[in-house]
C-alpha cells in the first residue's frame, strides 16, 4: 500500500462528511421553513375565519336583532359554535343580554359566565342597523378559543421534527456501519495482527494472522484503487475540462466575430476577443481600462445608454442594433451588435455578452445604394420638374396655337380682302373717275350755258320749242358709236352736197343728241339759225341730263362695292346661329369679285328659290371667297364659273365648279388639311380650305370635292 | 369742214367715254374730231377706217384693263401697225408697275390715273401733241 492510497482514502472520508454535513444543513432549515410556512398559513386561515364570523354576524344576526327574533339568533349561534374555534356567543343590547351560548364537549348550551384560559381572545363587535342612519342596535361578544389550532400546529411540528431525527439517525447509522466495515474493521484487523504478531513469534502467527491480514489489507487495496480510479476520472475530466478551455479560447479569440463582456452596472470592457480588437482599433490591455461608450460614436452612446438600461431592468431580453465604433485611429466603424446578458431574469445584472460583427463594408455599400438612390430620385424628380415645365410650355404653345389659329383664321380672312382691295379700288375709283368729271361737266354748263338756256326757253317761238324739246328727248336713247359715226358722215356728206356752210359742233352736238332725220329735215333743221340755238340748247340740257344719270349710275356702283366690301369685313358681334339668305350672301361676295372676273371668267348662275340657311353669317361669306378665290386661281381667271344654289332634300346645296385643270388624285384628300398648298412659298398660307372646311363644320354642314379635268366641283350642304 | 385730226377714245365703260369727250370739248371745243370705241377689237377697225379717210390720229386715250384685249396688248397693235401713233394710258387700277414695263413696247406718252383731274386730264393730252394755246 503506497502512501497516495492513504491520502485518498482521508479524502474519501471528508468528501463524505461533507456530503452529510451539507444535506443537513439544507434539510433543516427547510424543515424550519415548512413549520413557519405552515404556522403562517393557519394565522392566515384565522383570519379569514375572524372576518367571516364578524361579517356574518353583522348581516345575518342584524335582521334578527331587529325582530327580537331570540330562536333565529340561536340557530345562528349555534350554526357559527360548530366551529371549534369559536368558544362562545353573546349577543346584547345597551341594556339587557339577549342570548348567550357557548360550546361544551361539542354541545351548545346556554351560558352566563365568560370563557377563561390562556388561549381565549374575546372580541366585542357592535351590530349596526342597516339603514341610512346606521345606528347601533346591539353588540356581539364573541370568545375565540385558539387552543385546538395551537395543538394542530404543535403535532404537525413534532411530526416534523421527529421526521427529522429519523433521517437523521438513519444516516448516522449508514455512514458508521459503512466506515466500520470499510475501514475501520479492515484496519482494526491490521492492528490486531501486528499486536499478535508482536506478542508471539510463534509458528501459529504465520497461519492465522497472515490470512486475516492479507484479507483485510486487499480490502483497504481495492478501496484505494477505487479511490485512486475515481481520482484519475477526476484528473481526466479536468483535463477535459482544460483541453475544452484551450479550445474555447482559440475559438473564442479566432472567431469571426468580435466577442466582448462588459460589466452590466459601469459598462466597463472585461475581456474581448482577437476580432473585437480589431475592430476598434484597441489591444486587449487597452481596453481592460475603457468603457464601451469611450469607443462608440458620440451620437449612438445613447440609444445604447438607454437600451443597456431596459436590459439591468429587465424590461428586454437582449437586443440587436446597429452602431458606429470610433476605431483609435479615428475612422468610424459600423457594427451589427448582439447584447446578451449573462445572468437569468431576477438575477443581479452581472456581465453583458456583446457579439459585434464589422459591417461597415455592407454599410458603405448601403451608403452608396442610398446616395445613388438620392441622386437617382433627385435625378427623377429634376427630370419630372423638366417634364412638368416642358408639359406647362406645351400647354402654352398649344393655347398659343389655338389663339393663333383664330388669328390665323381673321388674318386669311383680311388676306383675302387685302388681295380684292387692290382690285375694289379700281372699281372705285372708276364710279369717283365718272363723278367727278360729270360733276365738272355740270359746272362748266351752268356756268357757260345757263344763261342762253333760260334766253332761249324764254323767247323761242313754239315751233323752235318743239325741235328742242324733240332733241332732248331722244337724246336718252343708246347709239352704237359705229352708228353715230355713220350718222355723222351722212350729215358731213349731206351738208357738203347742198353746198350748206354748218359748223362741225352742231354735226357733232346733233349726233351726240342721237339725231335721226333725213336729208331734208336736216338741211330744214340746219338752214334756220333759231333752230341751231335749239340744238346748242338741248345739248346742253341733254348734258346736264347725262352727266347728272352718270353721277347717280357711278353712286350705285360705286355704293354696291362698299357694302360688300362692309358685309365681308364685317365682323358679327353676335355669336349665334341665325337664318341667312345664302343667295344674297352669294352675291356680295361675286360683286367683291367682280373685277377679277369681268375680263376672262364667264359667270353662270343657276339660283333655284331656296329657304334661309342657319350660319353665322359673317363667316359664310368666307366660304365662298375662299372657294371662289381657289377655283379663279385654279383656271388662272380665265374660264366659266358655275355656281348652283338648289335643294337637297332638306338643305341647301351650293355647287361651286370651275373648268380648270383637275386636281391630281394624290393630293385630293389632303387638300384640306391645314398648311397644304400647291402655292409657292409665301404665296398661300394653305389655310383656305381647312378654314372652309372647319367653317362648314361649325354650322353643321357638309363638304366634298369632285374633279376631273375641265370640271372641279366643291359641293356644300347647309342645313335650313 | 369735218376735222382732220382726230382723238381716239377706248374703254369699256361708255361713261369714261362720255366724262372723257365732255372734257376734251371743253377745253379743245371743235378744234377735234372725237372718236369712241367699247372695245380694243373695235377701236382697231375705227384706227382703219380714220386712216384709210386720211383722218391724222394726234392720240390715243385707252383704259388698261378691257375685256378681251388688254389695253397694252391693243396699243402693241397699234404700234406695230402705225409706229407714229401716240398713246396715254388710263388706268384705276393699282398697276403702274405693268404698265411702265410696257412702256417702250408700245409708244407710250404717258399715264392717267382714275379719278383724275379734268386739270391732269388736259396737262397731259396737251404735253403730248403740243397745243399752243395761242394757235
Amino acid at each position: 500500500m503506497n502512501r497516495i492510497s492513504i491520502k485518498r482514502i482521508g479524502l474519501a472520508q471528508k468528501l463524505s462528511g461533507m456530503v452529510f454535513l451539507l444535506g443537513i444543513l439544507i434539510y433543516i432549515p427547510s424543515i424550519i421553513l415548512g413549520a413557519v410556512t405552515n404556522l403562517n398559513r393557519i394565522k392566515t386561515e384565522l383570519a379569514d375565519y375572524k372576518q367571516g364570523v364578524e361579517m356574518r354576524v353583522q348581516n345575518a344576526f342584524e335582521p334578527a336583532i331587529w325582530n327580537y327574533d331570540i330562536e333565529s339568533l340561536r340557530k345562528l349561534i349555534t350554526l357559527e359554535l360548530n366551529n371549534e374555534n369559536l368558544e362562545s356567543v353573546r349577543v346584547s343590547t345597551e341594556e339587557i343580554s339577549l342570548i348567550w351560548l357557548s360550546s361544551k364537549d361539542g354541545e351548545v348550551v346556554d351560558e352566563t359566565v365568560a370563557p377563561q384560559g390562556k388561549y381565549i381572545e374575546k372580541k366585542v363587535i357592535p351590530v349596526y342597523r342597516m339603514d341610512e342612519q346606521e345606528r347601533i342596535i346591539a353588540y356581539a361578544t364573541i370568545w375565540y378559543d385558539y387552543s385546538p389550532i395551537r395543538q394542530e400546529y404543535f403535532k404537525q411540528l413534532i411530526h416534523d421534527l421527529l421526521l427529522v431525527g429519523a433521517i437523521f439517525l438513519t444516516i448516522s447509522v449508514a455512514v458508521t456501519i459503512s466506515s466500520y466495515v470499510r475501514l475501520v474493521r479492515p484496519l482494526e484487523v491490521i492492528r490486531n495482527s501486528m499486536i499478535e504478531a508482536g506478542k508471539s513469534a510463534s509458528v501459529g502467527r504465520k497461519k492465522l494472522g497472515k490470512a486475516r491480514f492479507n484479507r483485510a489489507f486487499s480490502e483497504i487495496k481495492t478501496m484505494a484503487l477505487d479511490m485512486e480510479n475515481m481520482f484519475n476520472e477526476i484528473e481526466e475530466a479536468n483535463q477535459k475540462i482544460r483541453e475544452n478551455e484551450a479550445q474555447f479560447r482559440a475559438f473564442f479569440n479566432q472567431a469571426g466575430v468580435g466577442v466582448v463582456q462588459v460589466i452590466a452596472n459601469s459598462g466597463e470592457l472585461v475581456i474581448a476577443n482577437q476580432r473585437y480588437c480589431e475592430i476598434v482599433g484597441y489591444s486587449v490591455e487597452e481596453l481592460k481600462n475603457m468603457t464601451y461608450t469611450d469607443i462608440t460614436h458620440e451620437e449612438d452612446i445613447k440609444n445604447q445608454i438607454i437600451m443597456t438600461e431596459k436590459l439591468i431592468n429587465g424590461e428586454i431580453e437582449k437586443y440587436r442594433h446597429e452602431k458606429r465604433y470610433r476605431h483609435k485611429d479615428g475612422r468610424l466603424v459600423w457594427a451589427d451588435v448582439t447584447i446578451t446578458p449573462l445572468w437569468e431574469p431576477g438575477e443581479t445584472p452581472t456581465f453583458i455578452l456583446a457579439v459585434v460583427q464589422d459591417i461597415t463594408d455592407r454599410k458603405l455599400a448601403e451608403e452608396k445604394i442610398i446616395k445613388l438612390n438620392n441622386e437617382l430620385e433627385d435625378k427623377v424628380a429634376e427630370r419630372t420638374r423638366d417634364l412638368e415645365s416642358a408639359n406647362c410650355e406645351l400647354e402654352a404653345a398649344i393655347e398659343n396655337l389655338r389663339s393663333a389659329q383664330a388669328q390665323l383664321i381673321n388674318t386669311e380672312k383680311m388676306a383675302v380682302l387685302g388681295r380684292l382691295v387692290a382690285g375694289i379700288a379700281h372699281e372705285l375709283n372708276t364710279p369717283l373717275g365718272v363723278i367727278n368729271s360729270a360733276g365738272g361737266t355740270i359746272e362748266r354748263v351752268l356756268q357757260n350755258e345757263l344763261d342762253n338756256v333760260i334766253e332761249f326757253c324764254c323767247k323761242a317761238p313754239d315751233d323752235v320749242y318743239r325741235i328742242y324739246t324733240g332733241l332732248v328727248n331722244k337724246s336718252n336713247d343708246y347709239q352704237e358709236n359705229a352708228h353715230k359715226r355713220m350718222l355723222r358722215r351722212t350729215y358731213y356728206n349731206t351738208a357738203e352736197e347742198n353746198g350748206i356752210e354748218i359748223d362741225s359742233e352742231i354735226i357733232e352736238k346733233l349726233v351726240d343728241l342721237g339725231y335721226q332725220g333725213e336729208a331734208d329735215d336736216f338741211i330744214e333743221l340746219v338752214s334756220n339759225p333759231e333752230n341751231i340755238e335749239a340744238v346748242k340748247t338741248a345739248y346742253s340740257v341733254a348734258i346736264l341730263h347725262k352727266s347728272v344719270e352718270m353721277i347717280r349710275v357711278s353712286t350705285e356702283k360705286a355704293s354696291k362695292v362698299i357694302i360688300a366690301l362692309k358685309t365681308y369685313s364685317h365682323k358679327d358681334t353676335n355669336k349665334s346661329l341665325v337664318p341667312h339668305d345664302v343667295v344674297e350672301d352669294m352675291e356680295t361676295v361675286l360683286t367683291l369679285y367682280y373685277n377679277q372676273m369681268k375680263y376672262g371668267v364667264e359667270i353662270i348662275k343657276e339660283y333655284e328659290t331656296v329657304p334661309h340657311v342657319i350660319c353665322f353669317p359673317d363667316k359664310l361669306h368666307q366660304i365662298w371667297v375662299n372657294i371662289i378665290n381657289n377655283a379663279l386661281q385654279a383656271m388662272n381667271y380665265k374660264g366659266t364659273l358655275k355656281i348652283r344654289i338648289s335643294n337637297d332634300s332638306d338643305r341647301v346645296k351650293v355647287s361651286i365648279s370651275n373648268n380648270g385643270p383637275a386636281i391630281p388624285d394624290s393630293i385630293i384628300d389632303r387638300i384640306f388639311e391645314p398648311f397644304f398648298t400647291t402655292k409657292i412659298l409665301g404665296e398661300g398660307t394653305g389655310l383656305g380650305l381647312d378654314i372652309v372646311k372647319r367653317l362648314v363644320e361649325e354650322i353643321d354642314g357638309d363638304i366634298n370635292v369632285e374633279s376631273k379635268p375641265d370640271e372641279t366641283t366643291f359641293n356644300i350642304w347647309l342645313k335650313t | 369742214m369735218q376735222k382732220r385730226s382726230a382723238i381716239v377714245c377706248v374703254d369699256d365703260d361708255e361713261m369714261i367715254l362720255i366724262s372723257l369727250k365732255q372734257e376734251l370739248m371743253a377745253h379743245f371745243n371743235g378744234k377735234y374730231r372725237y372718236e369712241f370705241a367699247l372695245n380694243a377689237e373695235e377701236a382697231l377697225q375705227l384706227i382703219d377706217e380714220l386712216v384709210e379717210e386720211k383722218i391724222y390720229i394726234i392720240l390715243i386715250i385707252s383704259d388698261w384693263l378691257m375685256p378681251g384685249m388688254n389695253g397694252d396688248e391693243f396699243l402693241m397693235k397699234v404700234n406695230e401697225k402705225y409706229p407714229g401713233i401716240r398713246a396715254l394710258i388710263v388706268t384705276g387700277y393699282a398697276d403702274i408697275l405693268a404698265v411702265s414695263k410696257a412702256r417702250h413696247r408700245i409708244n407710250l406718252s404717258g399715264v392717267i390715273t382714275k379719278p383724275w383731274s379734268s386739270d391732269e386730264l388736259i396737262q397731259k393730252v396737251e404735253s403730248v401733241i403740243g397745243y399752243d394755246k395761242a394757235n
